[in-house]
């Protein structure tokens, strides 16, 4: 196993990763570290776009509030 | 693959929003190092976004129920309702959650990681967890049903097992998360329910699930479900003995047999299904196989002579490392008189070794 495959994945979990993964290949490392990453974007890209349609739906009232109780 | 590894590939591609068949290549992977990979991975993706996770559930407080429900529903969606779900304060996240439609928490159930939220869970209202039940099974998603029931306070649980058949509870408790939460589900179901469930198992085909739960409940419930089995008509537990002969069962029927009260193992040594020629062949390899001794033993003094015979012509090439072995067992659980009927079938030669076995260890 490469130290790339075996760092992409550390990197993306924050830590080491269970010793059974070692039987893995590089290929299968790097396609769940992928996977991973694209899991952490798509929510943090869905996160944005629920939060704009959030402060859509609250009514203008109380949309500062919410505001600043989103973005300080 | 065994059940649990297939279990938590499933709940892992789920995580990261893939078929099961993409992480094919975890299946050689030991079942604990993928549920600890899946925890891993909650955390991981949890924390791309806590902070800012973490002020949607403060910004949930500062609006009306009603709105928070609506802004669940028709901005956050189910899987980051899921996340912020473990934020909120109990009593908020169940007021909010009885705003919202039963298909939209069944979504959201099924994103949800119920031990990040386990206190939400346990406080949503009985009728409100069998609605959710309800749906969850229409969908047949017994695997996040599964998930759910070591967090689930007593009535809500027993509401949910009200809400699904026999069928979708075998199933479920064949995947629950945490097989030692089998026995509190189990004291859950009165007699008859489980006397229906043993019969689901045979008509459906499910003896290898309910044998699985059987594995993993008490020694006290795994007798009761025995006697309760053997009470059936033959057709049920010849299903038994058959499903067990064609998928290997033996390791899970053994224990079965032996916790089953006297009069029940009598009736299951008796049906003709079990003394045939195969099927004590495969008892006896499972027995050698699993040190399955006390089972084997226990059975033993029920079966007809005969059968009896063949068993111990089957036992008569054993090394003498599996004689001390079943002389250790008939010591050690008091089955003497088993291992003498055993012995009375085998050679001279043999029973002259078994009888220097037994006073060696009698003499210790």
């Amino acid at each position: 196993m490469s130290s790339d495959a075996h760092s992409a994945l550390e990197r993306e979990l924050g830590e080491r990763y269970p010793d059974g993964l070692s039987t893995l290949t590089d290929e299968e490392l790097t396609d769940f570290a992928d996977r991973l990453r694209d899991t952490k974007q798509h929510q943090s890209q869905a996160l944005e776009g629920a939060i704009e349609k959030a402060l859509g739906i609250v009514p203008r009232i109380a949309r500062g509030t919410v505001r600043r109780a989103l973005f300080g | 693959m065994s059940t649990d590894g297939g279990v938590e590939i499933v709940k892992l591609a789920r995580l990261v929003s893939c078929e099961p068949e993409d992480l094919r290549y975890l299946q050689y992977v030991a079942p604990q190092d993928i549920r600890d990979l899946r925890e891993q991975v909650t955390v991981a993706v949890f924390d791309a976004d806590r902070q800012m996770l973490q002020r949607v559930a403060g910004a949930a407080k500062l609006i009306p129920t009603k709105l928070a429900a609506a802004v669940a529903q028709q901005a956050l969606g189910p899987l980051l309702s899921a996340r912020v779900t473990g934020l909120l304060e109990p009593p908020r996240a169940v007021d909010i959650a009885a705003r919202l439609p039963t298909e939209f928490l069944a979504d959201l159930a099924a994103e949800l990681d119920p031990r990040r939220a386990s206190r939400v869970v346990a406080e949503i209202p009985a009728e409100q967890i069998a609605q959710i039940t309800a749906e969850l099974a229409e969908r047949g998603e017994h695997i996040v049903m599964g998930g759910f029931v070591g967090h689930l306070p007593e009535a809500a649980l027993r509401a949910a097992v009200e809400t699904v058949d026999d069928e979708t509870l075998l199933l479920t408790a064949y995947v629950i998360d945490a097989k030692g939460n089998l026995g509190a589900l189990v004291k859950l179901l009165p007699e008859e329910r489980l006397e229906s469930i043993i019969r689901t198992a045979h008509e459906a085909d499910l003896w290898p699930e309910a044998l699985d739960v059987l594995g993993h409940v008490s020694e006290r419930q795994r007798g009761q479900l025995g006697d309760l089995a053997a009470a059936q008509d033959d057709e049920v537990l010849d299903g038994m003995v058959s499903a067990a002969q064609r998928d290997g069962l033996w390791a899970d029927v053994l224990p079965v047999t032996r916790a089953m009260n006297p009069d029940s193992r009598a009736r299951f040594a008796k049906l003709k299904s079990v003394q045939t020629r195969d099927v004590l062949s495969s008892i006896v390899g499972t027995a050698a196989e699993q040190g399955l001794w006390p089972e084997l033993l226990e059975l033993l003094p029920d079966l007809p002579e005969e059968a009896r015979r063949h068993v111990a012509a089957l036992g008569a090439d054993f090394d003498h490392s599996v004689f001390e072995q079943i002389v250790a067992a008939a010591q050690e659980y008091d089955l003497r008189e088993a291992l003498d009927l055993f012995t009375s079938e085998l050679e001279p030669s043999t029973q002259k070794q078994i009888a220097e076995l037994c006073e060696a260890v009698e003499g210790r």
